[in-house]
């Protein structure tokens, strides 16, 4: 089982594509809410990922979207700097990319 | 003697918590550390923890704020079962196109996406597949290749049900309306509200000793929330012969999770359920002497 957690501290962001894709939920994931976390079984592999804290975030990918969208949306929602969100929002997109449960399409 | 006064009271509370006209009433302070604890291993046994979840988080049950993370952390490993099970149906379904098979899903899964406004307020654990008879050696065989499976080929209410019935056996069941849900990006069919109710209440039948209240919230929820006919009920449970076991569920569902108000159904429910007690009382003296 993995957590993922957006109270985390921030990590350096390297190697991240940004910018020119969009990110979107993998149609296939299933997923359910709970109190305080949103629960994902990713289509393949047997580990369960919880993404505490994520519901808004989880609820934005319903439609692809951009990294610098999320951001300035998390942010709004939360009331909190953009340079703070951005470091550990690209953190989370980048696990649930690796465990297959966004996958990243180009932006029209 | 209970572990505490209260525990079967607000486990009926909590598996009616939404219903219109239940009567159970729920304790006005939080339980104390061992009835607590009773109760939420009684609540994860009855398939409750989405309704406790819900109850506590918008207020109307009373807890601690330790009771309230233990609700939520059974109920995340209720969560995961039931994504696991589902898992299991996107596999079967992927196993059984290429022999076009068609997939057709019952019990938890069924009602959790069409009956409640979330599904998340019902977990469940087991899978239910339905497959015609002369499907049944293929499909049990791509079945069972399915890692975590468990397949259990059963002869159930379904072929009760098309025994009683004039021509195709399979092609009756395809004269009602099947319902699509999605599921992991693949669709899957579930049966119309009356089929649901009736298996809700037949499953609820052969529960016997390990009843769970999950399955009278179930009952419940079709018969109050989907307006399916209390006409079309009797008629049909007359139909399959079954008539004395789902009025049995209903009347039972109805007293279990303390619901006032009759409907024509449930009326018709208590008088074939006790009518059928009294002949089998009868049956019992008669054979006495």
């Amino acid at each position: 089982m993995t957590e993922l957690s957006l109270r985390h501290e921030p990590q350096p962001d390297k190697g991240y594509v940004r910018g020119s894709f969009r990110f979107a939920r993998d149609e296939r994931v299933l997923w359910r809410e709970n109190i305080g976390s949103v629960i994902l079984l990713p289509p393949d592999g047997d580990q369960v990922v919880t993404l505490r804290g994520g519901h808004y975030i989880w609820e934005l990918l319903d439609q692809p979207t951009s990294e610098p969208e999320l951001v300035q949306r998390v942010a709004e929602h939360f009331s909190a700097p953009a340079d703070t969100i951005r470091s550990d929002l690209v953190r989370v997109l980048r696990q649930l990319v690796k465990h297959g449960i966004l996958r990243s399409v180009e932006s029209p | 003697m209970t572990p505490w006064p209260g525990v079967g009271e607000t486990l009926a509370w909590v598996a009616a918590f939404g219903l219109q006209g239940t009567t159970a009433e729920a304790p006005d302070k939080p339980l104390e550390p061992d009835g607590w604890k009773r109760f939420l291993d009684l609540a994860r046994r009855h398939g409750l923890t989405g309704l406790l979840v819900l109850a506590i988080s918008e207020g109307a049950l009373p807890a601690t704020g330790c009771q309230r993370d233990d609700a939520v952390a059974a109920h995340h490993d209720a969560l995961i079962a039931t994504l696991t099970a589902e898992r299991l149906i996107v596999h079967g379904s992927e196993a059984l196109a290429p022999l076009d098979v068609p997939v057709k899903v019952l019990g938890g899964f069924a009602v959790a996406h069409t009956d409640y406004p979330d599904p998340t307020a019902r977990p469940f654990r087991a899978v239910r597949l339905l497959v015609s008879s002369t499907d049944r050696p293929r499909a049990s065989l791509a079945l069972g290749r399915l890692q975590g499976s468990n397949v259990k080929p059963r002869i159930r209410w379904q072929t009760r049900m098309c025994e009683s019935q004039p021509g195709s056996r399979y092609d009756y069941l395809w004269s009602y309306e099947w319902i699509d849900v999605a599921v992991g990006g693949r669709l899957v069919l579930v049966p119309p509200p009356l089929l649901r109710l009736l298996d809700a209440c037949l499953e609820a039948a052969v529960d016997g000793g390990d009843h769970r209240l999950i399955r009278d919230r179930d009952i419940a929820q079709v018969l109050l929330t989907t307006g399916v006919a209390g006409e079309g009920v009797a008629q049909l449970a007359r139909a399959w012969r079954c008539e004395i076991e789902v009025a049995h569920a209903i009347d039972r569902a109805w007293a279990r999770l303390r619901l006032a108000d009759a409907l024509h159904i449930t009326a018709w429910a208590t008088r074939i359920a006790r009518g059928a007690h009294r002949d089998s009382e009868r049956s019992a003296e008669q054979f006495v002497r």
